[in-house]
């Protein structure tokens, strides 16, 4: 069974009188496997908060469905088993941490017994023992982010859904929260989050999906998506003669610490000057691949969207 | 239950921390405070001025604390709280009921401050408090919960101030609804008015400061009635309410 599962989920906003209508989600079919990091991916007003609200029940789709652990989008007894973090925490100023946490957890019907030993559990995890009973309108924004967080994960969900999660922490901020979602994905559950830290996307995601304007430009996992930019076929020894006459075949050739080095454009071509290196008898060949980056292949994919949909027009 | 309790004591919390409500309910325990200088300043008419006074203070008080109300809708909104108490099992239902509790605990707790406040320095300067008297504060009290419940159901068609100055109006049409029999006197237009009558709030229902300032009592029989039509017709808002919250989206 799919944690999330839409099929064709379509929201358009419509302004007052209906005289202009924004399409923000358009057919939008997204699949997202149980125990899977999912990055979700979008430029600003690509819908991608939109999409979030709309799996959560908080708008209703124009047209399509989906489901949610099985259960239909918007369903109230599924929420029990969900964890979410608003993009712009913005909580009760007038709470402490704990007053906050102790909130959301009677909000999950969760008992006394259960919550108590579990909200410490949290603002320890996310290190807010010391500042429990400070209010929240005291807090910075990575600390709201990190109270936002331990209410996502109070009632220890199955499926977390994080909008933009990464914002506004600082490195040790960020990397507790690369932590966390690691230790989620450890446990079995599955993680949906939207980020513009593309770097961090790339470290911690199984599968990512692109959004734009309102549509999905590509789905896949990282791996298969980020293709090989370059290959570089390292050698231990080779004649100075065959690397005069291997260096027409490859982009670039450098020499390392005693080795040489051909750069070739994708891993075929590699594997190609690899045989014919071997062939001259070369020793000692190794393969080094680049990868795109997922910022390279973000841009590439969005432009890429763009450029079609102006010759559409 | 439980939930809806939490979001009771939620906005209760929240509410009571507001300056312009903690300002008013201060200011009035001040006045209330000051209104043993009456004596000095009256040509024997004192006690009737303190009554008048303590009632009117009860009712301003219970008229800002309700139209916070107006204002914790969209807040929620705003701060993206609502998205937070939605994404956990709560209905809509729960979110609406769960508000209007909170606000009408704090416009009752409010209005009973002011309302003993008043009666203390009214029964030390007398010795004695107008019969009817705490009836009267609380049909006021009921009057601002269902000025609180119009509150919160104006804040979802209309933004903040618009719904703040909506109140207002329901307040001032709530005590002038009842001449508008009287003065569409005869022929088609006085069924019309009747009808308008019954339909928009009617605080006369719920008014009898003249009566209780001038020394008349009032009891069960008026009482009564008065709490049974502020809680149908809150009750009858928050329905309203609940089934536009449910079908609207949250932005």
């Amino acid at each position: 069974m799919a944690a999330i599962e839409t099929d064709a989920v379509t929201k358009v906003f419509k302004s007052w009188w209906h005289r202009r209508h924004v399409v923000a989600v358009n057919h939008l079919s997204l699949t997202v496997r149980e125990n899977c990091v999912f990055g979700f991916l979008g430029p600003n007003g690509a819908g991608k908060t939109t999409t979030i609200k709309l799996l959560l029940g908080l708008l209703t789709p124009d047209s399509g469905g989906g489901h949610l652990l099985g259960a239909p989008l918007g369903d109230r007894d599924i929420k029990e088993r969900i964890g979410f973090l608003p993009d712009s925490p913005n909580f009760y100023p007038h709470l402490s941490a704990k007053d906050f946490l102790v909130y959301c957890a009677r909000l999950l019907h969760l008992e006394k017994r259960d919550y108590s030993g579990r909200i410490e559990q949290l603002l320890e995890q996310m290190g807010l023992t010391d500042v429990r009973n400070r209010k929240l309108r005291e807090f910075s924004r990575g600390m709201l982010q990190r109270v936002g967080i331990a209410q996502a994960l109070l009632n220890n969900p199955d499926l977390v859904i994080l909008d933009e999660p990464i914002t506004g922490l600082d490195p040790f901020g960020r990397n507790q929260i690369k932590d966390i979602i690691r230790g989620l994905k450890r446990e079995g559950k599955t993680v949906f989050f939207s980020s513009h830290i593309l770097a961090d996307v790339e470290q911690m995601c199984d599968e990512i999906g692109v959004l734009n304007r309102g549509q999905m430009v590509c789905h896949g996992s990282v791996h298969e998506l980020l293709a090989e930019k370059q290959t570089t076929v390292w050698c231990e020894s080779i004649q100075a003669t065959d690397v005069e006459a291997l260096e027409a075949l490859a982009e670039s050739v450098v020499r390392k610490n005693g080795r040489w080095g051909f750069t070739v454009s994708s891993s075929a071509a590699g594997e190609a000057l690899r045989s014919k290196i071997e062939a001259c008898g070369g020793k000692g060949t190794t393969m080094e691949g680049q990868k795109e980056s997922l910022e390279d292949f973000f841009v590439a994919a969005i432009e890429k969207d763009n450029n079609a949909r102006r010759g559409e027009r | 239950m439980r939930d809806l309790i939490a979001i009771a004591q939620n906005t209760f919390g929240r509410i009571a921390r507001q300056k312009a409500v903690y300002f008013v309910l201060m200011s009035s325990v001040v006045i209330v405070g000051a209104m043993g200088l009456y004596g000095t300043l009256s040509a024997g008419r004192a006690q009737i001025m303190m009554l008048d006074g303590a009632l009117a203070m009860c009712l301003i008080v219970g008229l800002v604390t309700a139209m916070a109300a107006a204002l914790e809708i969209p807040r929620e909104l705003k701060e993206q709280t609502a998205h937070l108490i939605l994404s956990k099992p709560v209905g809509r239902a729960q979110v609406v009921i769960g508000k209007l509790r909170g606000i009408s605990g704090l416009c009752i707790m409010n209005v009973a401050l002011v309302a003993v406040a008043s009666a203390l320095v009214i029964h030390s300067n007398y010795g004695t408090v107008a019969p009817g008297y705490f009836a009267a504060c609380a049909l006021v009290a009921a009057e601002a919960v269902v000025l609180a419940a119009a509150g919160i159901l104006l804040s979802l068609f209309m933004n903040d101030v618009l719904a703040l100055v909506g109140v207002f109006v329901v307040f001032a049409v709530g005590h002038a609804v009842h001449v508008l029999p009287r003065v569409m006197a005869e022929g088609g237009g006085h069924k019309l008015a009747v009808a308008v009558s019954n339909v928009l709030p009617n605080f006369q229902h719920l008014d009898f400061k003249g009566l209780v300032g001038n020394g008349v009592a009032i009891g069960g029989a008026v009482l009564v009635p008065g709490l049974l039509y502020a809680l149908c017709y809150a009750t009858a808002l928050t329905a309203v309410a609940v089934a536009v919250f449910q079908s609207r989206d949250i932005h």
